[in-house]
């Protein structure tokens, strides 16, 4: 058999390495970072297990990229929301066919203004949750919605509104 | 209500449900029982995919090693382990030179979809169902997938054509049943192909297009959604010499039947099925990993892998019990029973049905303009195009999930016809689609359906009985 060349062994060695170097720095974002991106898709989706499935993929998303990822917890974030914007899309269509699921008790306005929100638009809800939950700035809001930074402050407006709109009118 | 207040309120809402975000957490229990972190488990099911590349490299070559005896018919059936997880990893197959996956599992599973288009899979058999999720998820890239092949040369430039009506994405036939032909490409923008069935003369239909696609059987394991598509698929995979993995999912058809066709046909053919279930909601394949919902057995002489999914774990039993009281059932009994469940389908959808269809299209077409707009018209002529047809795939995706399975078809139907009618196209290659932004949006304002109609042609209006099946 021949002998396979130092080099190659060497080579073989140090992907290894840095490869494991990636999976144990990957697994310390995902402790950081996972709890806090499942509320923050919760707050978006409205719902929990479709939220862990968003950052789940989320992760995979970003095991695949991350040699090219310069920062991975911007990168993450911005999948979550990109995600959850079009789950949202598809969730509120569902929604109108299915029964509300059960939530916990809140006091009553907290409840009032959950349920409002979900009437609220998807991309004004994200910017919404991203404003008010995320404590963002407005541009960092228009760098994770891939929009202008006047576009976020229309979102903001127009959600606001509407949320006062049916708040009102509860 | 002052606007400071609704700041207010709202801050204090998402500050109080997100703190009670984990609580409301439906596998709080099992989470809590987990072994390892959930990265760990990400990376474990790499791992398992990569050893079943593998695994399946080393079937190829013809080295791998002895397996247990197929399970014949009314033969044993593979113990399910009580514990898939614990000892030696299942083999998850599903990166296969040249194999054919089920559509919606690829779609649904990411790392899935990039190892198959990896691995050069490259002909997808689907059902109904899972036809219409489809561009529901991804219609963006397939419809640019299609628009590419046809630059280049890989499609006819008018489409492909059957009984005179390009179906690219889909038709309906003249009995009711309906074929879709799908030139389409995922991720890389390959050329690839997707073949539904449905209707009473649904293996005809489906064999005609395949002649017509100029496809060639497929030798290489396949895993096609169960149905009358997928049986179809499988059929045609097992003459051309090839393997199959079956998934069952809802299906006009009892699993059974699938079943007990697809062992006839491998017993006829020499072929080889396996069986596999797996639940229509999009779930990471890790995920039933982890949470003991995935058995695998060794795969038997001929066969490349067996695999059952599914959410529920009572399910792989009736799966793998499916199987034995097909064989003991009979293969008469069960055939005759098949034209029963076609003739279940009503021709049409009624009339209350259509509205709530279009109503809620509308509403959706409503949301999806103002989003548009709030986008300061930053869209091309493609988003435009895309953002329209995915409000009425997301609006026939939630009749599709609530109706019945009649329903669902022709939801379904409507859903494909929805981004090959040619007023759309017409609407995306209009250069001046302000214009037509602003009259659709001033249509919606107003409520006028018959302005709608009029921009999208039959799409509004047209949208029940006539695109539903009923030619």
């Amino acid at each position: 058999m021949s002998e396979v060349p130092a080099t190659h062994v060497v080579a073989a060695e140090r992907r290894s390495r840095e490869r494991g170097s990636r999976l144990a720095d990957l697994e310390a974002l995902y402790r950081a970072e996972h709890a806090g991106m499942v509320r923050l898709a919760h707050l978006i989706l409205g719902s929990n297990e479709v939220a862990e499935e968003v950052v789940h993929d989320a992760f995979l998303k970003l095991h695949g990229a991350w040699r090219r990822v310069d920062r991975p917890g911007a990168y993450l974030r911005q999948i979550v929301v990109n995600e959850c914007r079009s789950r949202l899309r598809r969730l509120r269509v569902e929604r109108r066919h299915l029964p509300d699921p059960p939530r916990p008790e809140w006091p009553a306005e907290v409840d009032e203004t959950w349920v409002a929100l979900a009437r609220v638009r998807p991309r004004r809800r994200a910017a919404l949750v991203l404003r008010y939950y995320e404590d963002l700035p407005l541009a960092e809001i228009a760098e994770l919605l891939g929009c202008r930074l006047g576009t976020v402050k229309s979102l903001i407006h127009r959600g606001l509104a509407e949320l006062k709109e049916v708040l009102g009118d509860a | 209500m002052h606007d400071t207040d609704v700041e207010r309120r709202l801050a204090e809402t998402l500050s109080t449900v997100a703190g009670t975000a984990r609580a409301t957490d439906r596998w709080a229990d099992v989470a809590s029982r987990r072994r390892w972190p959930a990265f760990v488990r990400v990376a474990g099911g790499f791992a398992v995919a990569a050893a079943a590349i593998v695994v399946v490299g080393i079937w190829f070559t013809g080295t791998q090693p002895e397996a247990p005896e197929l399970a014949a018919p009314g033969g044993p059936v593979p113990t399910v382990p009580a514990d898939p997880v614990a000892g030696e990893l299942p083999r998850l197959i599903l990166d296969l030179p040249g194999a054919v996956l089920d559509a919606a599992f690829v779609d649904e599973i990411p790392f899935a979809s990039e190892y198959a288009v990896d691995a050069g899979v490259h002909r997808f058999y689907g059902g109904g169902g899972q036809a219409a999720m489809l561009p529901v998820l991804e219609l963006a890239s397939y419809a640019d997938a299609a628009t590419a092949a046809m630059a280049r040369g890989d499609l006819p430039p008018d489409g492909l054509r059957f009984e005179g009506q390009w179906v690219a994405w889909s038709m309906v036939t003249d009995t009711g049943g309906w074929v879709e032909a799908r030139a389409v490409g995922v991720n890389t923008g390959e050329l690839m192909t997707i073949v539904s069935a449905v209707g009473p003369a649904f293996d005809g239909q489906a064999d005609e297009v395949i002649a017509q696609l100029g496809m060639q059987p497929v030798a290489g394991p396949a895993v096609p959604v169960g149905g009358p598509t997928s049986v179809a698929g499988v059929r045609y995979l097992l003459e051309g010499g090839g393997r199959a993995e079956l998934a069952l999912t809802q299906s006009p058809f009892p699993g059974e039947h699938v079943v007990a066709r697809l062992i006839e046909w491998a017993e006829q053919t020499g072929g080889a099925v396996d069986v596999a279930d797996v639940a229509g909601i999009p779930a990471l394949v890790f995920d039933h990993l982890e949470r003991g919902r995935v058995a695998v057995w060794e795969p038997a002489p001929g066969v490349v892998a067996q695999l059952v999914v599914s959410r529920e774990p009572a399910r792989i039993e009736e799966v793998l019990a499916a199987v034995v009281e097909v064989d003991q059932a009979g293969w008469e009994q069960l055939t005759a029973d098949v034209p029963a469940a076609a003739e279940t389908a009503p021709a049409v959808l009624d009339p209350s049905t259509v509205d709530a269809l279009v109503g809620d299209f509308e509403a959706d077409l409503g949301g999806t303009l103002g989003e548009l707009v709030d986008r300061n018209l930053e869209w091309t002529t493609e988003s435009l195009m895309t953002e329209l047809a995915r409000a009425g795939m997301c609006q026939l995706a939630g009749n599709w999930l609530a109706g019945d399975v009649a329903t669902q078809e022709r939801a379904a139907i409507a859903a494909a016809q929805i981004v090959a009618r040619s007023d759309v196209q017409a609407l995306a290659a209009n250069s001046d689609t302000v214009v037509v932004l602003d009259r659709l949006a001033s249509a919606i304002e107003r409520g006028d359906r018959v302005a709608l109609a009029a921009e999208f042609g039959t799409e509004l209006t047209g949208y029940g009985p006539p695109m539903c099946g009923g030619r």
